[in-house]
């Protein structure tokens, strides 16, 4: 087992207000899983994906990754832990908008000396995987939103991440696109048994994952599996 | 991470230009007011250095050429235990034929080129008792009691004039012309004894109008530089109408003006700089805002807080250091080439390698104090905001 959820429950304190996004989740992820989670706006699916991946803490309950309780890390451990176990694919394409390609990739090794042949070699071999050996030294404004996503796929990838986060990685593409990019994610979960767990809206995006996870006013709802 | 910290300060050239500019402005102005300073503090050190230890007795109120004092006073003053030695000097103001000396002025102002000298009157055998400044004779020797006609001058003068010990040199004064064969040259640093002319007491007297018992002043030696206040003391109780003035007075007013005008330089410059280290950190909290949901990336994809509070100081050392840079160069450029433009006489600005080390420390260290605040909101930041829509 991987990924274990207990009793996770996060409350936003808003001046007076309280919204509670989580409910007291409770959630096994399997190394190896191709996970999508869908629920409507507000239903705390980002929330989720947050504290899963060492991004926010819970206001209540526990996270354990490879058994280890995460709830427990320092801010310090936690960037360890983003840097090396989670690998993150944002919504908006979040590349550093002044480094190419190829820079953004190996952004997350630069404080850990970037400069070391290995962390380039790598780079480049993630940029050749997704398709873009040819647009390695562009900058992120001369990539079209679908390349975008492929070099966030490439960054999230570049230290060998056991589970990769994605929030709403195809929002904002063409469909046709955005398969490509599901497709990408569901090869590298098939050859290098990386777990992925996608939020998505798109019935198309979650079809093509092996269980689905339904979120409602910050509880699971409804789980479905397909077995092909 | 140096070449994202670059790539961010390229990305907003013109503010990126605009804290730089701040941070040289500061740093220029530290460098021509303390160098001007430093000259000034530089050239009246060399002034009173030179002066030695012995006391200037003068007429009360009076300066060196307007003074007229009895020459019986010698006497009197030779007589205070502690002194061991006085001599007469003469001083007129004369002129020379042919040609035109710079004068060394103490202020700021536009130089004055003219054939206006000072002379001194002196004996030779009172004057060698108290060391003065005629007897550190660097070429030729000091004419003896009791001769005519002969001179010594000083070094500047003679590089002036173009004279050698052999020449003669010719002066004027109320429109009769006295000539003199130089036999020696004498040098004390001083750019104002180096220019003097140094003739026999009684020739000196005559050129003045004085009569056989009248001097300009006394110079009096004190057994040891301790005494000089005491002495001082003495003389103006016994000895009516007359100031005694001792160099360690002198440099002591001189050097709470020059501390004065140091201080005062600092402020200035200081502000200055400031204001640059304060634009400093406009300019970096303004991009560390700007790049909220860049920051969050970075702390999402695993940078420590510590990386990021060192991505955003270490731009804003690279601001500051090429602020210095240019501040530097804008400041000896002013100093050296426009300011002797402007004002062509005005004080050898000094330019240390202490002051240029001290000015780039400075600038780093308002660097990183501009950049500390933005740094620490910028590690604060949280990894959500990479999620963030806006
Ligand atoms: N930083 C925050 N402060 C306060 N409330 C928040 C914060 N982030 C989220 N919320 C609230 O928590 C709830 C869950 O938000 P979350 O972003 O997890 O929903 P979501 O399912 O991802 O929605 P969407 O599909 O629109 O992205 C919402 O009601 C939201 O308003
Ligand atoms: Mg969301």
């Amino acid at each position: 087992m991987m990924i274990e959820a207990k009793d996770l429950t996060k409350i936003y304190y808003l001046d007076a207000v309280q919204v509670q996004a989580l409910d007291k989740i409770n959630l096994k992820i399997e190394k190896g899983e191709f996970i999508s989670v869908m629920g409507p706006s507000g239903s705390g699916k980002s929330t989720l994906l947050h504290l899963l991946g060492g991004i926010d803490r819970p206001t209540f309950g526990k996270i354990f990754i490879n058994s280890a309780d995460v709830t427990k890390l320092s801010d310090t451990e936690l960037s360890d832990l983003r840097r090396d176990t989670v690998g993150f694919i944002f919504q908006i394409f979040n590349l550093i908008p002044t480094l190419t390609a190829l820079e953004n990739v190996m952004v997350p090794l630069f404080p850990r000396g970037a400069d070391l042949k290995w962390v380039e070699e790598r780079a480049k071999a993630l940029l050749s995987m997704v398709g873009l050996k040819e647009r390695m030294n562009h900058k992120p404004t001369q990539l079209s939103g679908g390349e975008r996503q492929r070099v966030a796929i490439a960054r999230s990838l570049v230290n060998q991440p056991q589970i990769i986060l994605a929030d709403e990685p195809t929002g904002e593409l063409d469909s046709k696109t955005g398969r490509e990019i599901i497709l990408l994610m569901k090869k590298l979960n098939e050859e290098e048994n990386v777990t992925v767990v996608i939020v998505t809206h798109d019935p198309r995006v979650s079809e093509l994952t092996e269980r689905i996870i339904y979120l409602q006013d910050g509880r699971i709802v409804r789980e479905e599996r397909s077995y092909d | 991470m140096y070449q994202l910290a670059f790539k961010n300060l390229l990305r907003r050239k013109s503010r990126t230009l605009l804290a730089l500019l701040g941070i040289a402005i500061g740093i220029a102005m530290i460098v021509s007011l303390v160098s001007i300073s430093e000259g000034v503090k530089a050239r009246t050190s060399e002034f009173t250095r030179t002066l030695g230890i012995n006391i200037e007795i003068v007429q009360r109120d009076a300066s060196q050429s307007s003074s007229e004092i009895d020459m019986d006073i010698i006497g009197k003053v030779e007589a205070i235990p502690g002194i061991t030695a006085a001599a007469p000097e003469v001083y007129a103001n004369v002129d020379i034929k042919g040609v035109q000396i710079e004068r060394v002025r103490m202020g700021m102002g536009p130089p004055r080129a003219s054939n206006r000298i000072t002379l001194v009157g002196i004996d030779p055998v009172r004057e060698q008792m108290i060391e003065g400044f005629p007897t550190k004779i660097i070429e030729g020797r000091l004419f003896e009691k009791g001769k005519t006609g002969i001179s010594v001058i000083g070094k500047a003068l003679a590089d002036a004039t173009n004279k050698k010990v052999g020449d003669d040199i010719t002066i004027t004064a109320d429109e009769k012309e006295y000539t003199f064969t130089i036999i020696g040259i004498y040098e004390t640093g001083s750019p104002l004894q180096d220019n003097f002319i140094v003739i026999p007491l009684k020739e000196a007297q005559k050129i003045k109008g004085f009569k056989s018992d009248s001097i300009s002043v006394i110079l009096a030696k004190p057994a040891s530089p301790e005494l000089v206040d005491t002495l001082a003391r003495k003389i103006k109780v016994l000895v009516s109408g007359v100031e005694p003035r001792y160099t360690r007075q002198m440099t002591e007013q001189i050097s709470t003006f020059t501390g004065q005008m140091e201080l005062m330089t600092w402020v200035i410059a200081g502000i200055a700089a400031i204001i640059g280290g304060i634009g400093v950190a406009n300019t970096m909290l303004m991009s560390v805002i700007e790049r909220t949901r860049e920051i969050g990336v970075l702390k999402a994809v695993g940078w420590y807080s510590s990386d990021v509070l060192k991505l955003i100081l270490l731009e804003s050392l690279i601001i500051s250091a090429f602020g210095a840079t240019a501040g530097l160069g804008i400041g000896a450029l002013f100093t050296f080439y426009l300011l002797p433009a402007v004002f062509p006489s005005f004080m050898r600005p000094l330019i240390t390698l202490d002051l240029l080390l001290e000015a780039v420390a400075f600038a780093l260290v308002l660097g990183l104090t501009g950049g500390l605040y933005p740094a620490m909101r910028a590690a604060r930041m949280s990894p959500i905001q990479a999620f963030s829509e806006e």
